[in-house]
């Protein structure tokens, strides 16, 4: 049986929650003080080096948009955002980072907004999460205490501060440019990308937003270095994920493992397996924007570019198990409601797709078992007509569950 | 090579050269690819909302909006093919699921035309039904005075929340709720509630029937409009271009046009719903004589007999010095042009002047002393691009909306703005810092501005020895009058915080480009014309003018004033600002005249004021009157009452019987502005025709004519003109900073004097390489602060102030037979901060009597904290209320132009 | 003018210190003249985001996960048994002003499933007996914040 392999949360159960002297005592803030010694540009190599790729969904090179961000702030102010809006649904390891041990989200964060040249730096918390909010509230305020934030932190000439700040209840939130609309005290509205946030981010100043999970590898490589980073992992995707275990399984949970780790391993060894027994008739991988796979083929090596070669996909770690017993009918219908109740409604064909998706979704539970299959064809067609044409990547999300669902379990219906 | 700028692109295998950088949406359009789209808009940023405008660019993964890209070289674009049209195509009939389409005739329905072409137009094509929780059932807002707003044809575009907020700057409307539950929001629901001022924007930006202009909306059809005559806005001075709607011979509708200066096609609400009184039944329609005491209607014989014989009688009797004319910032330049004309050759004096006198003529004194010339320095667009705005004394908002949308956006981009103002004008929102000196102190406030920029080396030395008359000697004088107002003096005068005018003149002074605004509130002041020089001084010290983006502008109330002036309705001045003691000139214009230059007066004529002065005193004897009316815009009103009835003789060319004309012997029926061929001059010196759009009521003429009859009459004819073109042919000899002008060039569009020679292209920026003074050179004039020389005390504890607001024009003649500004606002009343109400013992909405050493009048009281305690304010738009029944008339010793922001009174219940 | 990004979280101030959970109208207005914000854009902002009302609410939010894992969970059945308990539909405010249910995404509590909130207090692996007890417990402290 695979370890366990703590990177994100290796203070976790070592410390007391939100105590800065526990941890220092363990070996926090050593790493930014190593940091702290190094060239930013130095810095921004090795976080590049480490292959480091972002824990948010997308999995996108972290160290490719911090040096972008960089090159664009070169003259001006530039930020750096925590994106802590952690939405997806069956996904929670941001918030277990946070209420484990917030200081090394402001670990990371600070090494990063050194590392590009940031003087200001946001973390956008959801509202729901009340336990995070208070815990990176004391965490950032002990830091400042403590000369890690701030003026000149620890004598290093360096400025940098943090404010928190609380979403009030939007999924869309957390992609990067909503999150920075929100941020501006704006309705969550999609930017039209391209422009980027590296590019053109909060205020309008190249920004650099990264999942709480992202930042929080960061200490681990500026300390130790890129190269025991890639020992660790597969090689495109190097390092820890913590997979979040829930559904159907004995032992809901989560787990931080390296990357490649098998799906099989994390449903019957980490989660202990179905519950109740027997095989599961579905796993649902990345949440509601994630994909299913069927229960018979567990055997996937867990990482970005393995998934993405099968059409499956990663995402934010979510691993939701369906027992066998399960409707998946009913399942897609909860995930078609998600939708169209987060869709922002500013497209035509997301507002009313996922509106139609949802209706059709429900008639798929009621449907008799022999014309579902042709309902869930025809929303599949439907669904990446929406893809194609929406203006976010909420509006082509409901495609990959529905387009998975009806490649590999249309006998499951 | 390509032409500079330009690239080559591919769109559907045609190669062909697009303006780098250009929208592609645009670029493909104007190459003729007819993409579809609903949300965008070339007013608007970026929106992404329809999806309908998708295309694919080689390079990019999947589909792209060709709204939100922009053209590169080389770039290679599929803009129609079978999977692009499907796209669209499902997109329409998602929408269609969603909301209905369909015009009733009395808007444009883009919506329902893409729906045409995309095959979808009969039920039976849409693939999808009619969504349950879709828009249906939410209710049509009918409660605006202006527009209906249709949730359920509302394609959720955002074209009206962002003309609001963008074009605007007012940010009244947003979408509010998600998913398909969104839904436009004004207020919180009711529209006719909400913030919205009623400018229409969103009307004229709206592609659907979701908002519909309201006015008319059961008379007109579109397809029955038989003209759109694009003209000229006949309210305040931004001159905005507008197109009427003419349908069975009345305007029913008015649009903005796009894409054309000064407003791009923004209007104000009094622009788009000002025009119904054109067609009020109370327009005067014919002649009307005084017999017995009373007018009767007469023939335009006789009126015009009447009016010559009084005239000459007059002349025969006293001498030509008895007699005088008021001109009007109402009228075209041809009309006034005629006017003075007549007034010099027919009269044969320079008596002849019009309500300038009453709003900048103090301005203009200080400006033409200090840099030459009156007119604004620069070009609307400024007020957008300018680093720092400094206004001053000026209600923007209100009074020049739309020259008040540049200041906006020019905020939202980033540009600081320098407020001062007693009074809490709307623009005090966007304000970076607003300085609230007492009534009265500007003066003050500025020395110690000019003071604090030359302690803390924010002068401009450079500037001030190449463009200074006399360079740093001439500065050491200011330099040593202002040193005096230090801080802690100013804050005794004016009771600004020290901090705070340091922050503002830190603003204004170390911007890179600054523009000023100065209004009203600075001129009509026993000290206005000081008041402006010492706003000059601090410009002057600071560099910020004579270059570009830097300047003065002193926004017109009317739409004229420039004009009148500039065609010579002015008893100092000849077209063109010559003076009138300018023999030589004297002698070119008699030639082009035709007359004797011994007959044309060169003594200095009587202003405004004087001459309702020397009519009191038995002085001037006969009177004619061109679309003003000074007795209820004029101060000390009782007294000019009392002047024109002294008259021998009074003649009023108007279109309504106001206060005036009821008091005149002959009243002359003229042509509104909707009804002549002509041009108007806005505030940033640019020509904009105006042209006729329906027939003028009754036996009503145009003011050229009456004027050419008249003047005929009294056997000194000024000639006779087959239209307005050749009148401005004349003009155009006569005032050289016009002479490149004619009807053919300005039918493209206004152009800015000066405008010397045919091929000049105008002149957007005045002075950037001399002033219009004499040597070139700009002058500082430094004055002290004077106490106003009647203040508040325990008899007259209140100051008053007077001005204008956004739904009434002047005396409202033509406001107020507007139904949609009537809807808004018909009601006079008085401001007072609520802890003076409270200590009185008055009340919101009560019944009060102001009074002042002059008169009293009675009104509304409204508790406001636009006002500071001590001092009040009134609107003067009410003849009900005549606020210049308070007013004195005792005047500027400069500029000869009255207090109207300065009177002391005192309140009482009523 | 205070600067817009501080918006959100002045809603949320605004908002938790009403004792009805709601942007009130006064509240509103002093928002409007803080931030120079008409009353559109603050309850177009308002009503975009789930946490925030513009309505009137109970005392005490009841939020209820109806996310895909909660409702796979058996939280659809819960919701049919608090409202009726409390007497109302989701959505909804019970008559003595004490509580109000809304169905919410994802909590971030999946482990726990099926979860809800009462206002910041959250409570997992809920059953039909635990709903109830957490429901009296509020019940008894009136107006406490049962946490
Ligand atoms: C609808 C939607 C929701 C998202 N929600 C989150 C989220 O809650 N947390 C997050 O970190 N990223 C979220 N993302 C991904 C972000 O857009 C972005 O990729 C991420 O913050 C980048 O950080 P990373 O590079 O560290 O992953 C979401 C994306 C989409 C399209
Ligand atoms: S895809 Fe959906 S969520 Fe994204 S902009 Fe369109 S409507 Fe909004
Ligand atoms: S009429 Fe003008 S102010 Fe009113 S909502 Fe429309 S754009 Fe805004
Ligand atoms: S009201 Fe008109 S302009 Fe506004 S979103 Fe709807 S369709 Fe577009
Ligand atoms: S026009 Fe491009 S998305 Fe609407
Ligand atoms: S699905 Fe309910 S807490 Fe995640």
């Amino acid at each position: 049986m695979p370890e366990e392999r703590r990177i994100a949360l290796s203070y976790l159960g070592r410390v007391e929650p939100g105590s800065i002297d526990d941890y220092i005592a363990a070996g926090g803030y050593a790493a930014l003080k190593a940091a702290l010694a190094r060239q930013p540009d130095e810095l921004v190599a090795e976080l590049s080096a480490s292959g480091l790729r972002g824990r948010g969904g997308a999995g996108f090179p972290t160290g490719r948009k911090e040096r972008s961000t960089a090159q664009a702030c070169e003259e001006c102010d530039c930020y750096v955002v925590c994106n802590a809006d952690e939405g997806e649904p069956g996904t929670f390891k941001d918030r277990v980072i946070m209420e484990g041990e917030p200081h090394v989200l402001v670990e990371g964060m600070i090494i990063a907004a050194y590392a590009i040249g940031a003087g200001a730096g946001y973390i956008y918390i959801r509202g729901e999460y009340s336990r995070s909010i208070e815990l990176v509230g004391k965490a950032i305020a002990d830091a400042r205490q403590g000369g890690f934030l701030g003026k000149n932190l620890l004598g290093s000439g360096y400025s940098f501060d943090i404010e928190l700040r609380r979403g009030a209840g939007s999924y869309l939130c957390g992609e990067e440019l909503t999150l920075l609309e929100s941020l501006e005290g704006k309705r969550g509205y999609p930017r039209i990308k391209p422009p980027f946030p590296a590019e053109v981010g909060y205020r309008g100043t190249p920004t650099l937003v990264s999942n709480v999970e992202t930042f929080a590898n960061l200490p681990f490589i500026a300390e130790r270095g890129a190269e025991a980073y890639l020992a660790l992992g597969t090689p495109s995707s190097p390092g820890t994920k913590i997979f979040c275990l829930s559904g159907d399984v004995e032992k809901p949970g989560f787990v931080e493992v390296e990357f490649g780790t098998s799906l099989r391993s994390l449903v019957e060894d980490f989660a202990g397996g179905v519950r109740g027994g027997g095989r599961p008739l579905a796993v649902l991988l990345g949440g509601a924007a994630g994909t299913f796979v069927p229960g018979e083929d567990l055997d996937l090596p867990m990482d970005f570019d393995g998934l993405r070669k099968l059409g499956l996909t990663l995402g934010s770690g979510a691993v939701m198990v369906l027992g066998p017993r399960r409707s998946l009918s009913a399942m897609i219908s909860s995930m078609m409601d998600f939708f169209r109740h987060e869709s922002c409604g500013k497209c035509i064909p997301c507002r009313v797709g996922t509106h139609r998706l949802a209706r059709a979704a429900a008639r798929l539970v009621e449907t008799p078992k022999a014309e579902r299959k042709m309902l869930l064809g025809s929303m599949v067609a439907e669904a990446r007509l929406m893809a194609s044409t929406s203006l976010c990547p909420l509006g082509q999300s409901p495609v990959l569950p529905l387009e998975s669902a009806f490649a590999r379990l249309q006998d499951s219906l | 090579m390509t032409e500079a700028g330009f690239v080559e692109i591919v769109i559907d295998g045609r190669t062909f050269l697009a303006r780098e950088g250009e929208l592609l949406l645009v670029a493909a359009r104007e190459a003729g690819f007819p993409i579809p789209s609903l949300c965008w808009h070339r007013k608007l940023s970026p929106t992404g909302a329809c999806r309908l405008c998708v295309v694919k660019v080689e390079g990019s993964r999947g589909l792209v909006t060709s709204c939100s890209i922009y053209v590169k070289a080389g770039m290679v674009v599929t803009a129609f093919d079978e999977e692009l049209e499907e796209a669209r195509k499902f997109i329409l009939d998602y929408l269609l699921s969603e909301v209905d389409c369909g015009t009733d005739g009395t808007f444009r329905d883009e919506f329902a035309e893409l729906v045409e072409r995309y095959g979808l137009a009969e039920p039976s094509a849409r693939r999808f039904p009619k969504l349950d929780m879709a828009e249906a059932g939410r209710a049509v807002d009918s409660s605006s005075p202006v527009l209906t707003f249709d949730p359920s044809r509302c394609v959720k575009c955002f074209r009206c929340v962002k003309a609001c907020a963008e074009v605007q700057g007012k940010g009244v409307l947003q979408m509010a709720e998600r998913g398909l539950r969104s839904v436009i929001l004004a207020g919180t629901g009711t529209w006719g509630a909400s913030e919205c001022d009623g400018c229409g924007e969103c009307i004229q930006l709206c592609p659907t029937g979701a908002i519909v202009e309201k006015p008319h909306r059961g008379e007109i059809d579109l397809a029955s409009v038989e003209a759109h005559v694009p003209t000229t806005c006949p309210y305040c001075g931004v001159g905005c271009q507008m197109e009427l709607l003419v349908q069975d011979g009345r305007i029913l509708r008015v649009e903005g046009i796009e894409g054309k200066s000064p407003n791009d096609g923004r209007l104000c609400v009094k622009g788009r719903f000002g025009s119904d009184f054109v067609h009020s039944p109370e327009r005067l329609m014919k002649p009307l004589v005084r017999e017995e005491g009373r007018l009767r209607e007469a023939s335009w014989d006789e009126a015009l007999g009447r009016a010559a014989e009084g005239f000459l009688a007059v002349k025969g009797k006293y001498g030509s010095g008895a007699l005088a004319g008021y001109s009007s910032a109402k009228c075209t330049n041809e009309e006034n042009y005629l006017f003075q004309k007549l007034v010099r050759v027919s009269f044969g004096t320079n008596n002849v002047d019009y309500c300038t006198r009453l709003c900048h003529a103090s301005t203009v004194t200080a400006m033409l002393k200090a840099i030459g010339d009156a007119a604004g320095s620069n070009s609307i667009e400024d007020f957008e691009t300018a680093d720092c705005l400094l206004v001053i004394g000026d209600n923007l908002i209100e009074t020049h909306p739309v020259t008040a949308t540049y200041v906006k956006r020019g905020k939202a981009a980033g540009s600081r703005i320098v407020l001062i103002d007693p009074k809490e004008t709307p623009l005090a929102r966007y304000a970076d810092i607003w300085l609230r000196p007492r009534l009265g102190t500007d003066v003050a406030l500025l020395n110690g501005m000019t003071r604090l920029v030359i302690q803390r080396g924010w002068i401009d030395r450079d500037f001030i020895e190449r463009r200074v008359h006399g360079g740093m000697a001439s500065f050491a004088q200011l330099e040593a009058l202002v040193a005096a107002y230090t801080p802690e003096r100013v804050l005794g005068i004016t009771g600004v915080a020290p901090s705070d005018l340091v922050e503002a003149t830190r603003l204004y002074a170390t911007a890179p480009t600054a523009m000023i605004a100065t209004g009203m509130g600075m001129s009509q002041q026993t000290t206005g014309t000081h008041g402006v020089f010492s706003l000059m001084n601090l410009m002057l010290a600071c560099g910020k003018i004579g270059k570009q983006g830097c300047g003065i502008d002193p926004p017109r109330g009317q739409n004229n004033v420039q004009g009148a002036t500039d065609v010579g309705a002015s008893p100092i001045y000849y077209p063109g600002y010559i003076p009138s003691s300018d023999a030589v000139n004297r002698a070119r214009i008699a030639r082009l005249w035709g007359v004797d230059p011994g007959e044309l007066s060169g003594s200095r004529g009587l202003t405004t004021i004087e001459i309702a002065k020397a009519a009191h005193d038995g002085q001037i004897k006969g009177m004619l009157i061109m679309g003003e009316n000074p007795l209820i815009t004029d101060p000390n009103s009782a007294h000019v009452e009392e002047a024109l009835r002294s008259l021998d003789i009074l003649v009023v060319q108007d279109i309504f019987m106001t206060a005036t004309a009821a008091l005149a012997d002959v009243v002359l029926p003229a042509a509104s502005f909707a009804e002549k061929e002509g041009s108007f001059t806005n505030s940033d010196r640019r020509v904009l025709r105006v042209r006729r759009a329906v027939d003028s009521p009754g036996e009503a003429r145009e003011d050229l004519w009456i004027l050419q009859e008249l003047a005929k009459r009294m056997g000194r004819p000024i000639g006779s003109y087959a239209g307005a073109s050749e009148v401005f042919d004349e003009i155009a000899q006569a005032a050289p900073i016009l002479g490149g002008l004619d009807y053919q060039r300005l039918g493209g569009g206004g152009i800015q004097w000066p405008c010397p020679d045919s091929k000049h292209p105008g002149t957007p920026t005045l002075f950037l390489d001399r002033f219009s003074t004499e040597d070139g050179l700009a002058s500082f004039n430094p004055v002290d602060y004077e106490e106003q020389s009647e203040l508040a005390d325990s008899a007259w504890p209140f100051v008053l102030n007077s001005g204008r607001i956004l739904y009434q024009y002047h005396s409202a003649t033509m406001s107020r037979r507007c139904p949609v500004l009537v809807e808004y606002a018909n009601e006079a009343y008085v401001l007072m901060h609520p802890a003076d109400a409270a200590r009185l013992g008055l009340s919101d909405g009560e019944r009060v009597r102001i009074s002042s050493r002059r008169s009293s009048i009675e009104t509304k009281l409204r508790c406001s904290e636009e006002v500071s305690a001590g001092e009040l304010f009134m609107p003067f738009h009410f003849e009900e209320s005549p606020v210049n029944r308070l007013t004195r008339d005792e005047l500027d010793p400069h500029s000869k132009i009255a207090p109207f922001k300065y009177s002391a009174c005192k309140v009482e219940r009523a | 003018m205070e600067a817009r990004d501080r918006l959100l979280s002045a809603l949320c101030e605004v908002q938790e210190s009403s004792l009805q959970n709601y942007l009130s109208p006064e509240g509103l207005k002093e928002l409007s003249r803080r931030f120079a914000l008409s009353m559109a854009e603050l309850r177009g902002v308002a009503s975009y985001y789930s946490m925030l009302s513009l309505r009137p609410r109970g005392r005490h939010i009841i939020r209820l996960c109806v996310s895909p894992v909660c409702r796979m969970l058996g939280s659809v059945d819960l919701l049919g048994l608090i409202e009726g308990e409390l007497g109302l539909r989701a959505g909804e405010t019970s008559s003595d002003g004490l509580f109000t249910l809304e169905e919410t995404q994802c909590l971030g509590r999946c482990a726990g499933a099926p979860a809800m909130m009462v206002d910041a207090q959250v409570y997992e692996n809920l059953d039909i007996e635990g709903v109830r007890r957490i429901l009296a417990s509020y019940r008894k402290v009136k107006g406490g914040t049962g946490a």
